[in-house]
């Protein structure tokens, strides 16, 4: 649990697979990053964050993505963030005015496909 | 179904509501028949009551539609009448260690976590209290929801652990003016960009405060988040994102900065469905 939002990390394979549900916001987007930083061991192939349960995102959750993307393109390591359309988070990452990241799916399936597995 | 812990709500007709709660210690027959108070109609706790709700008509604009409901479970139900007597100490106790300041300041904090759900604050409460209270447990918990057309005002410190509570409390506020599911999603967005960005130049020492008010007007919602500090514009784009969010989903984004703080007002004309 990491404030508003309840993390859920397990392992397939080689990838991390991170399910986070609640809300994701100012008061917890920096505790988030570094659990989830922290799950990911170096010899991993990559990380799937699934937010399909997520109820709120902020902008400083978008961030809290494109940091994500950063330092785990950095370490050579793969990224893929599932949320559906019509998710309350979705509509913030549109909203804020970004072009549509490559790391970001639809669904399960795609994501993984996109992780190599 | 016999028990004696009851509680009743009555709206006293003007504009304030009268709130009982009753807890029997005991169980058994005994206990039911001496439960006080007989004159007044009460709802059993026994039973899983329906909703209690004042109506909006008479209760006039300074309380609102009030909801309340009760959920009563015994934390233990196999006791002897012997028993019973034994466990009437354990209840006192209980109650007053309940009604310590340190008490209050937990039950503030559980409250503080929860959505304005009446069934969800009995739940949290309940999960959250010491076991071996000695008796079954009454809670009777009353939301206070916005009414159509009525004006809020809310006065949050500005901290990041402020924003959820504000967020619940503008959602119900555009659920009381027939707002659909994405527009309260958007404005909520959109006001809590605004609030995060007063949070996260929250200026010189701690207790500054964030002051939003909401009103209806002429179909639109009419939102202000006010600080006393001043806008910035992020230097980060990245950071940037909260002022294109609100903009993408208000109508009208405006943003004055004077010498005693900053006033953000956002504007959306509401078209209900969804």
């Amino acid at each position: 649990v990491s404030g508003l939002a309840t993390v859920r990390i397990r392992e397939r394979g080689q990838i991390v697979i991170a399910t986070v549900e609640g809300e994701v916001d100012l008061s917890n987007r920096d505790g988030l990053t570094t659990q989830l930083v922290g799950a990911v061991a170096n010899s991993a192939t990559g990380l799937m964050l699934d937010l399909s349960g997520l109820e709120f995102m902020d902008s400083s959750g978008v961030h809290m993505l494109y940091e994500l993307a950063d330092r785990l393109a950095t370490r050579q390591q793969r990224f893929a963030v599932v949320l559906p359309p019509n998710r309350p988070p979705r509509r913030a990452i549109e909203l804020s005015g970004v072009a549509p990241e490559r790391w970001l799916h639809g669904d399960t399936a795609s994501a993984l496909a996109a992780l190599g597995t | 179904v016999v028990g004696g812990d009851f509680y009743d709500a009555t709206e006293l007709g003007d504009g304030r509501v009268a709130i009982a709660i009753g807890d029997v210690a005991g169980h058994g027959v005994l206990a039911a028949c001496a439960s006080p108070t007989p004159a007044i109609p009460r709802r059993s706790c026994a039973a899983r009551t329906a909703p209690w709700s004042a109506s909006p008509a008479r209760s006039a604009t300074r309380w609102g539609a009030e909801r309340a409901r009760s959920t009563c479970r015994p934390t233990s139900s196999s006791r002897s009448a012997t028993r019973c007597c034994s466990t009437r100490t354990g209840w006192w106790s209980g109650a007053a260690r309940s009604s310590t300041r340190e008490g209050i300041d937990r039950l503030a904090e559980r409250l503080g976590a929860s959505p304005p759900d009446p069934e969800a604050v009995c739940e949290g409460i309940e999960s959250a209290l010491e076991p071996g209270l000695g008796d079954d447990v009454a809670i009777l918990a009353l939301v206070r929801a916005p009414m159509a057309d009525e004006e809020m005002r809310v006065v949050v410190l500005a901290h990041p652990d402020e924003l959820a509570d504000l967020r619940r409390r503008v959602g119900a506020w555009l659920a009381a003016q027939g707002a659909g599911r994405t527009e309260r999603e958007d404005v909520v967005l959109a006001v809590h960009e605004a609030a995060m960005n007063a949070v996260e130049h929250a200026y010189g020492p701690a207790d500054a405060e964030l002051t939003v008010t909401a009103a209806m007007r002429d179909g639109a919602v009419v939102i202000t988040v006010s600080d006393e500090g001043r806008w910035r514009e992020p230097r980060d784009a990245r950071r940037g994102r909260g002022r294109g969010i609100m903009t993408a989903v208000m109508d009208h984004v405006t943003i004055d900065t004077g010498p005693r703080g900053s006033t953000v007002t956002l504007i959306r004309r509401l078209e209900g469905a969804g």
